[in-house]
């Protein structure tokens, strides 16, 4: 029956039938899920985050099991146990978040799982022989040589797709390749993908940039809600029609808003250094100003002192070498709480560690920054009632989807989980908010609330904003102005935000461009010092 | 057949298993008690059933029985307030043997004070003293990033040493043929409050129930409370928050000792005539496996702690009327450690269970939504 099937369908190498997987807290990620890879084309898997896309992949590639269906590779039913199984079968993919050895060479990197050896010695002169043969063969040329940690995120990138090609793949999957990447970096991506798909491999591009799968892919499958809502072949669908599968409905992300009424700077950051713990020298010589009613984003490529930044100005790191003002006042040796007694809210961009207490309820997350004020507690003694009071409003408000006010914060989705984090950060009249990739991760409706929200924030509270995100379509909507930085210096600094696009500003976070010192240095705005 | 309607959370699931697996790790070990007793005993029968209920056939074994609790309810508070803040901090064994010393110095002083403020000031240098013993390795791990378990657990053997140097040292009573110190002055006792058959019940275990309920609502209730329980779960979360992680690590130490204090004091007055404990005492240890079982929770230290005290009476009932030795005890203990800490168990069947939860509760929606006629459903596109 099995040799029917592969008569049947010649070209078809891989099929997942009816994948339902269902997470140990309950959660129902893929329900009956279909999917069909033709040999040779690049097959576009879109969804909003959360739809179940990385993890349908994630069966794919053996990291999960799923609860009930099926997966045919080439005709017959396999059982793939493990990513190493995976990777036997001819299925690679390269995650989102790299799996490479920072301290180690490429080619030591790119065989690693699979190494050449001379007796029980490590064979280093043919490892680099394999990359330097697989870099030719699929004309994606590489250093055997440099080390990991000198290079940029899409040269690692390419050294992860030859890492999965060298074993000898025939599916390769790629989830949400183009995140970390700049523009311009995307499209020389995309060369080497379509290059590759001449070859005869067949990819799968995990996405929920709806422009670059209608440039590249073939054919799309749309999940929403861990189910399939789709399935086109990309010709005969416009992008509306994909975002409506994805959705549900018709969106409009744009946010409407006002000309920002901007008052006197807030944050004052003056000639900040910071060295890392590996020496490296992160933060170069900073100094901008955040001025009340004022969005200030920050754009640039990961990795370019940004989070350095933004947990000196929480906090988290102590301030090296420079200054850094709220309303004037330092923040220099001062603790967490201090500089949050200060008026300043933070969202960190890392929401499972920094943001929210899983194991605990949601009015215990949302009190972390008020519990010792009153009415939430007196004397030491905590106010049951007040809290749940408080919480249960702001669940109203910021539309968290819960069994109330005392469900752990694990039970969420990441959307929802955001959003709790956003009702305890925004609720706190903040004078100066820092928000880190705020809406990452999350569906379209929460992110389209958080950035409603940021807005607010700005008009109703008047408070001074510092946004830095990856998304730079959400940082051109959403800021005033917004600065660009490069190797811990600032690149670019757009006062006005007219005719500034994604490619604009890509150029300046690819260090291709520089504006001159006078442009930057208007950013502090030293003539309103009051 | 009529379906269940309601809508059951994840969490719901989990407090059931937590709750299952707490009794059948209790049960486990008694079976697993029986089976030993089946083995080496003349007389298995009678033995199993003198080891099932033994504390409740007299008077006087029953206050044994409360008598045996009333110690090792102070050190599982002790252990709550600690493990709350994810402090491994296992040093209490060695405060509560320093605390019953400290407290001691002040007990044997003759007129020294009038009747309950005697107790009191004895009280407070046993917590003194359990605090200085708390606070070292809680400091070692701030200042130095030394791993606290290894120094708490190293500090214990430290005050074996001390111990044993104060008991045949500078507080014995060199009038006295044992190893201890003076006799405790009258002022300083705690009263009895039940006296059966000889085995006298002292005030501690009132004191104890107390110091439940305050330790819960320390724990539950107040502020300090919330910042331990949140640096327990999550310490970046914690530091992010404002909360000092430190300050509570400290202070949580701090209460730990006073309960250590409280309850050595206590133990010491109401139970013997003079201090006489030339090694520690192990309610230490046994205050960490009640706290387990208790899921740091201070108001179940209590069924927690009769329990373990009621096994013990069995033991010493069976160690008289039989040839089973009062070790057993030992055995049941370690059973209900390693079965608690196996969170393994009965993990197919939780997530089995949270599986068809949620499948069920999907279904529910569907319907729902199919009733509400809602046109916002996944709707199939094929192009």
């Amino acid at each position: 029956m099995t040799e029917n099937m592969t008569n049947q369908n010649n070209d078809v190498i891989l099929k997942m039938e009816n994948i339902t997987k269902i997470y140990s807290n309950g959660f129902i990620a893929n329900k009956g899920v279909n999917l069909e890879l033709k040999r040779g084309e690049i097959h576009g898997l879109v969804g909003e985050n959360g739809a179940g896309k990385t993890t349908l992949m994630k069966v794919l590639f053996g990291h999960e099991r799923p609860e009930e269906g099926r997966i045919l590779f080439e005709g017959k039913e396999v059982q793939i146990t493990d990513p190493t199984h995976a990777l036997e079968l001819g299925i690679g993919m390269v995650h989102q978040h790299f799996m490479l050895v920072d301290t180690l060479s490429v080619a030591e990197n790119m065989v690693l799982g699979a190494e050449p050896s001379k007796g029980i010695v490590f064979d280093k002169k043919k490892a680099i022989e394999m990359t330097k043969e697989t870099a030719a063969k699929y004309n994606l040329p590489v250093d055997p040589n440099a080390l990991i940690k000198d290079l940029s995120v899409g040269y690692r990138q390419r050294v992860e797709i030859l890492k999965v090609l060298l074993r000898g793949v025939k599916v390769l999957i790629l989830d949400e390749p183009t995140a970390v990447l700049t523009p311009q970096e995307t499209e020389e991506l995309f060369v080497q993908l379509i290059n590759l798909k001449k070859q005869g491999f067949t990819i799968v591009f995990i996405s929920h940039k709806l422009q670059e799968v209608k440039q590249i892919c073939d054919c799309i499958t749309v999940l929403r809600l861990g189910r399939v809502t789709g399935e086109a072949n990309i010709e005969d669908v416009e992008i509306s029609d994909i975002s409506r599968m994805m959705v549900g409905r018709d969106v409009d992300l744009e946010i409407e808003k006002d000309e920002p009424k901007i008052g006197k700077s807030v944050l004052k950051v003056r000639n900040l250094e910071h060295v890392d713990k590996y020496g490296v020298k992160t933060i170069n010589g900073l100094s901008f100003d955040v001025r009340e009613g004022e969005i200030l984003g920050v754009a640039g490529v990961e990795g370019n002192g940004q989070s350095e930044l933004s947990d000196t100005i929480c906090g988290l790191f102590p301030l090296q070498k420079g200054t850094i003002t709220i309303d004037g006042k330092s923040i220099e040796g001062k603790g967490i709480d201090k500089i949050r007694a200060m008026g300043v809210s933070m969202v960190h961009e890392d929401r499972s560690i920094y943001g929210a207490s899983k194991n605990q309820s949601i009015e215990e997350n949302v009190m972390a920054d008020r519990y010792f004020n009153e009415p939430y507690s007196k004397r030491g003694i905590l106010n049951a009632k007040q809290i749940t009071e408080k919480t249960k409003e702001l669940i109203k408000e910021f539309v968290v989807k819960c069994d109330g006010p005392e469900a752990p914060v694990k039970t969420l989705s990441g959307g929802n989980v955001q959003k709790v984090v956003a009702a305890r950060e925004f609720s706190s009249t903040p004078r100066l908010l820092v928000a880190s990739h705020p809406t990452r991760g999350i569906d379209v409706g929460a992110t389209d609330l958080i950035r409603r929200k940021i807005v607010d924030l700005r008009d109703k509270e008047n408070a001074a904003v510092l946004l830095f995100s990856a998304d730079l379509n959400e940082l051109i909507n959403v800021s005033d102005s917004i600065i660009v930085m490069y190797d811990g210096q600032i690149s670019a600094y757009f006062e006005k935000l007219d005719g500034v696009t994604p490619n604009v500003l890509g150029e300046y976070m690819l260090g291709v461009k520089r504006m001159s010192d006078e442009e930057i240095a208007a950013v502090m705005h030293e003539k309103e010092v009051s | 057949m009529a379906k269940n309607k309601e809508y059951v959370s994840t969490t719901k699931i989990e407090q059931r298993f937590t709750i299952i697996r707490t009794v059948l790790a209790v049960t486990i070990s008694i079976l697993f008690c029986f089976l030993l007793i089946f083995i080496t005993s003349k007389q298995p029968l009678t033995d199993i059933v003198t080891f099932m209920i033994a504390p409740l056939t007299s008077k006087s074994r029953f206050a044994q029985l409360l008598i045996k609790m009333c110690p090792i309810l102070f050190t599982s508070l002790a252990v709550c307030v600690l493990f709350s803040a994810n402090t491994a901090n296992l040093a209490v064994e060695g405060a509560f043997y320093m605390a019953a010393f400290s407290s001691a110095s002040i007990s044997v002083l003759e007129n020294f004070l009038p009747a309950p403020l005697h107790f009191i000031a004895a009280a407070i240098a046993g917590c003194l003293g359990a605090i200085a013993v708390l606070i070292i390795p809680a400091v070692l791990e701030l200042k130095f990033n030394a791993n606290i378990v290894v120094c708490s657990l190293m500090l214990n053997y430290i005050l074996i040493s001390l111990g044993n140097y104060l008991i045949t040292g500078p507080m014995r009573d060199k009038g006295y043929s044992k190893e201890a110190t003076k006799v405790i002055a009258s002022t300083a006792k705690l009263p009895i409050i039940w006296n059966a058959g000889g085995q006298k019940v002292h005030f501690g275990i009132v004191i104890g129930i107390l110091c439940c309920i305050v330790a819960w609502f320390i724990i539950y209730k107040t502020t300090f409370g919330y910042e331990a329980r949140t640096v327990g779960q999550n310490p970046d979360f914690a530091r992010f928050s404002g909360i000092n992680v430190g300050k509570i690590i400290v202070v949580g130490s701090i209460i730990a000792a006073i309960f250590c204090g409280i309850g050595a004091t206590s133990e010491v007055n109401g139970y013997y005539r003079r201090m006489e404990w030339d090694n520690p005492t192990g309610y230490g240890w046994d205050g960490i496996m009640i706290a387990i079982l208790a899921g740091n929770n201070p108001l179940f230290c209590i069924p927690g702690a009769a329990f373990l005290a009621y096994i013990r009476t069995s033991a010493d009932v069976l160690n008289m009327t039989s040839n089973i030795p009062v070790e057993i005890v030992n055995v049941v203990q370690q059973v209900v450690i390693i079965m608690i800490a196996a969170k393994g168990l009965l993990s197919k069947s939780e997530k089995k269970a949270i599986v068809a939860n949620a499948k069920h509760n999907a279904e529910l929606q569907r319907e729902e939504e199919k009733a509400a006629g809602d046109s916002e459903g996944p709707k199939e596109v094929q192009a």
